[in-house]
């Protein structure tokens, strides 16, 4: 893995970038959907509370007013009178007294008057003063041994038609603690509606528990969910009372003194789907900021690469030799200025090699000049003239030849001129075959072929010669008989002058060395070397000289040039 | 370099997780149940007897009470599956003659109300505490049978005038028929065989048998039968619904075989288990038998209206069952 990044700059990139873009990316976003989760469970959890308390008070000031009424029963002499009262009138009586005290009640509970063997006596409810309760058992007798206070037990009986959820009950008791008889009130499921209606969110199911955690009164909504029945088997069985797998939360609060407990069961806040579409949106937006690394990586390692790609390039020509290159950045950074600094190092070399080339010329001519002052030019060209009129004279018709291409050569060379017509130098090359063919006693022929209008073009002296003297010694080293060609055209406002020979063709070698313009190995061959550097020190890189193998045999060589004129 | 990131990473994230982890738990510790305060009953009875029951026990006492409910026979298989691991505390329900076929299972107790408790049918050896009385009656469709002409003993049932006129379950299925036979060839032994008895009553069955005693008070209400043999408690039920039917006491004298409780082997709360059959055989518990859940009390002195009992053999009705049931089935085939 490592080795693999370790290759490419792009993949560092883009290793780089993953973890900068991604890890903040994924720390924030877990931060802030579990902070957020939190804010909103707390404040969730909060509302809820404020409903439990608010359900809370409203059963306890329920309570409150039933123990109240019951006392207010329990002194009122008339009604407890009534409780043993067969006289129809008496008994009338006492229900009138017991009407007005739960007046305000009515929709809270019923009341009942029971007497001490547990026989209903008196009663408030529409099913009238009807059924038992057993004096030595649960309600009863609790209330009998706790005579002081208002007991709550989840009713056990089924006596009436509409069954109580929840009832309370007080002893009646005389001065001498003597038990006359209990107050009762049954709380239904139609009482307990009432009583909690708007203190709770409709949506959340509210279950009423003893404190053995049985149903004492469950809405709709907690009943469909059998609220209390999961809770109590939770708690026998020591289970988490809250269970992931639950499709509600459940909110516990023990009702203090009455052993109630209120549950609360709500819907999550954070259900599944909501955390499966958070966890969703970071996973997309974590998809974008990777596809957005990549492309990042991609563009900023081109962006830091190409420069440095472009400058190799270079520093390889400028190694073999092009000093015109130039990487030209247009960059203003730091690559730039590396492009800059490159760039002027290259014309540097340039200007050293052509002040080198220059101080070479400037000594060549001051050997020639040392020359010219040793010999006398002209006292040559005239003892050459001389030969070749006594040539004539005695009809030597060769030797005249060779004298006057001799003086011809002669005069070329050692002349100041730089640069001569076309027409000069290829007068100067038949001059030089002339006398190489009375050398070789004849055994080869050639052709020049010029265009009249080329024949002013410009081009440095001497140019033609090596080439063609390189045909003859090595071309044609050996041969009965053979042809030098010598053509000379434009193309693409190039010069080209192609020499033939139909020889032995050249080495391989030779021609690769050429090519790659080996000095140090071109040995006897030093010629075709110098003509290259010349005309492209003259002219630049883009003209110099080619040479190849004909495949009919022999050899070719090319010198390309720029067409000046005077 | 990668692995030492993703550690890094996990680092960090690792206490966000934490922190939206916790919350659930702080309601677990407050209402954490000690062992102590539980106890699990397995019990045959319906919800109208053990719900009353085991919520006052509850109240009573403060410990929490698991009930496992199922047919007897269910129940007790369940209990020798367990054989003593993680089994319930107490068996609550089923004939004193079931539990003691079970005896292996449970472990002795002797209440330490015996004493006040009607020993006609005590265990010897404390296997079971007994519960509830159960005399096994003679009711009749009152519109159907004028009560002058109503069947007065056992001895009528054998009455050709009843063929095919009296309803009775299947002994094979229903416990209660079973101990109706077993205590009519008791009774009537004095004079025929077992084979008479049996012989007789069937043929005046007339191949009619029901397969639960549940149907017997259905086919007398209905009119079907004028007659049938079954429980004291399901009929005195019915009667507060239904003013049809009325029953007898058989003149020779009934059996009343008690169902009871036993403590289950190797019971987790045990200690529970033993205040839970005190208090089934509490005065209070009894006192409400009689006053409401129709059954009479097995504490002496109860305030129940007496009736002739006569002692039916738990052994003989144990030891041959398996032969007297075979009889039945080649007789009624």
């Amino acid at each position: 893995m490592k080795t693999v990044i370790r290759k490419s700059f792009k993949r560092e990139l883009f290793l780089c970038f993953i973890v900068v873009a991604l890890v903040p990316m994924v720390i924030t976003g877990c931060f802030l959907v579990s902070v957020l989760k939190a804010r909103l469970s707390r404040d969730y959890e909060e509302k809820t509370q404020e409903q439990l308390i608010s359900v809370e008070n409203r059963l306890a000031g329920v309570f409150d007013e039933m123990e109240q009424a019951a006392q207010e029963i329990m002194s009122d002499g008339v009604i407890v009178d009534g409780i043993t009262q067969t006289d129809s009138w008496l008994k009338n009586k006492a229900y009138k007294r017991l009407y007005e005290k739960t007046q305000d009640l009515r929709e809270i509970a019923w009341f009942h008057i029971y007497d001490a063997q547990g026989r209903c006596s008196l009663s408030t409810s529409p099913q009238g003063a009807e059924g038992e309760l057993p004096p030595y058992w649960g309600l009863l007798k609790v209330a009998r041994t706790h005579s002081h206070e208002m007991i709550l037990r989840r009713a056990s009986w089924e006596q009436d038609k509409e069954k109580p959820c929840l009832q309370g009950a007080c002893a009646i008791l005389d001065e001498d603690e003597e038990c006359l008889g209990f107050v009762v009130m049954d709380i239904t499921e139609s009482h307990f509606e009432t009583i909690l209606s708007g203190t709770y969110n409709e949506e959340n199911g509210i279950a009423v528990l003893n404190s053995y955690w049985e149903d004492v009164y469950s809405t709709k909504a907690a009943k469909e969910a059998s609220l209390a029945q999961t809770l109590r088997t939770r708690r026998m069985a020591g289970e988490d009372l809250r269970q992931t797998t639950d499709g509600i939360t459940f909110y516990i609060a023990p009702l203090e003194q009455t052993g109630l407990y209120i549950i609360l069961g709500k819907e999550p806040v954070f259900t599944r789907d909501v955390t499966n579409m958070t966890v969703g949106v970071m996973m997309i937006m974590a998809v974008c900021s990777l596809l957005l690394c990549i492309a990042a990586a991609g563009v900023m390692s081109n962006y830091l690469t190409a420069p440095v790609k472009r400058l190799s390039q270079a520093m390889a020509r400028v190694e073999g030799g092009d000093l015109d290159m130039q990487v030209g950045s247009g960059r203003k950074d730091e690559f730039g200025q590396l492009s800059a600094s490159f760039d002027g190092m290259t014309r540097q070399i340039k200007e050293n090699l052509a002040l080198q080339v220059k101080q070479q010329k400037e000594l060549n001519d001051s050997n020639i000049a040392m020359m010219q002052a040793q010999l006398n030019p002209h006292f040559l060209y005239n003892t050459l003239d001389t030969i070749k009129w006594v040539a004539k004279a005695h009809h030597v018709s060769e030797l005249a030849t060779m004298a006057s291409g001799l003086a011809k050569i002669l005069r070329t060379s050692i002349s100041e001129a730089q640069f001569i017509s076309l027409s000069e130098e290829v007068s100067l090359v038949c001059a030089y075959m002339d006398i190489q063919k009375i050398r070789f006693d004849g055994n080869f022929t050639y052709d020049v072929e010029l265009p009249l209008e080329l024949e002013d073009c410009m081009v440095p002296k001497m140019i033609i010669q090596p080439i063609v003297e390189n045909a003859i010694i090595h071309g044609l080293k050996e041969r009965e008989h053979g042809h030098i060609f010598l053509n000379i055209y434009e193309e693409e406002e190039t010069l080209c002058i192609e020499v033939y020979d139909d020889g032995c063709g050249m080495d391989e070698t030779i021609l690769g060395l050429l090519k790659e313009r080996n000095r140090e190995e071109l040995k006897g061959h030093i010629g075709f070397y110098n003509v290259d550097t010349i005309i492209r020190l003259h002219y630049g890189t883009q003209y110099g000289l080619y040479a190849e193998n004909q495949p009919e045999g022999g050899a070719r060589v090319r010198i390309t040039l720029p067409i000046v004129r005077e | 370099m990668k692995k030492r990131m993703l550690q890094a990473a996990a680092s960090l994230l690792a206490p966000l997780f934490i922190l939206c982890g916790c919350g659930a738990g702080q309601a677990q510790e407050e209402y954490r149940l000690e062992e102590s305060n539980k106890l699990v009953v397995y019990t045959s009875h319906k919800e109208e007897i053990y719900g009353p029951i085991v919520r006052e026990f509850e109240e009573r006492t403060g410990i929490w009470v698991e009930v496992v409910t199922g047919g007897t026979n269910d129940l007790l298989d369940r209990i020798e599956e367990e054989n003593g691991k993680d089994s319930g505390d107490v068996m609550f329900g089923g004939g004193v003659d079931s539990l003691n076929a079970y005896r292996d299972y449970f472990e002795s107790y002797v209440s330490s109300q015996s004493a006040q408790l009607d020993d006609t049918y005590a265990s010897p050896d404390g296997v079971y505490t007994v519960f509830s009385r159960l005399p096994i009656v003679i009711v009749y469709n009152k519109k159907l049978v004028i009560s002058a002409g109503t069947p007065r003993s056992w001895r009528d049932l054998t009455n050709n005038h009843w063929k095919g006129s009296i309803a009775f379950a299947d002994p094979d299925r229903s416990g209660s028929s079973y101990t109706a036979l077993l205590a009519m060839i008791q009774i009537l032994s004095d004079d025929m065989t077992e084979e008479e008895v049996m012989e007789t009553f069937v043929s005046n069955l007339d191949g009619d048998i029901l397969s639960g005693s549940g149907e017997v008070l259905g086919e007398v209400t209905a009119g079907k039968k004028l007659i049938g043999i079954t429980l004291e408690e399901t009929v005195l039920k019915e009667m507060d619904q239904n003013a049809d039917i009325a029953m007898i006491y058989p003149r020779e004298g009934t059996a009343a075989v008690p169902d009871g409780s036993a403590l289950i082997k190797n019971a987790p709360h045990r200690e529970n288990a033993e205040l839970f059959i005190e208090f089934t055989v509490s005065e209070d518990v009894q006192r409400l038998l009689e006053d409401r859940l129709y059954r009479r009390s097995v504490r002496k002195g109860a305030e129940g209206e007496e009736i002739r009992e006569v002692r039916y053999d738990l052994n003989y009705s144990e030891e041959h069952r398996e032969e007297i049931l075979a009889k039945w089935k080649e007789l009624t085939r």
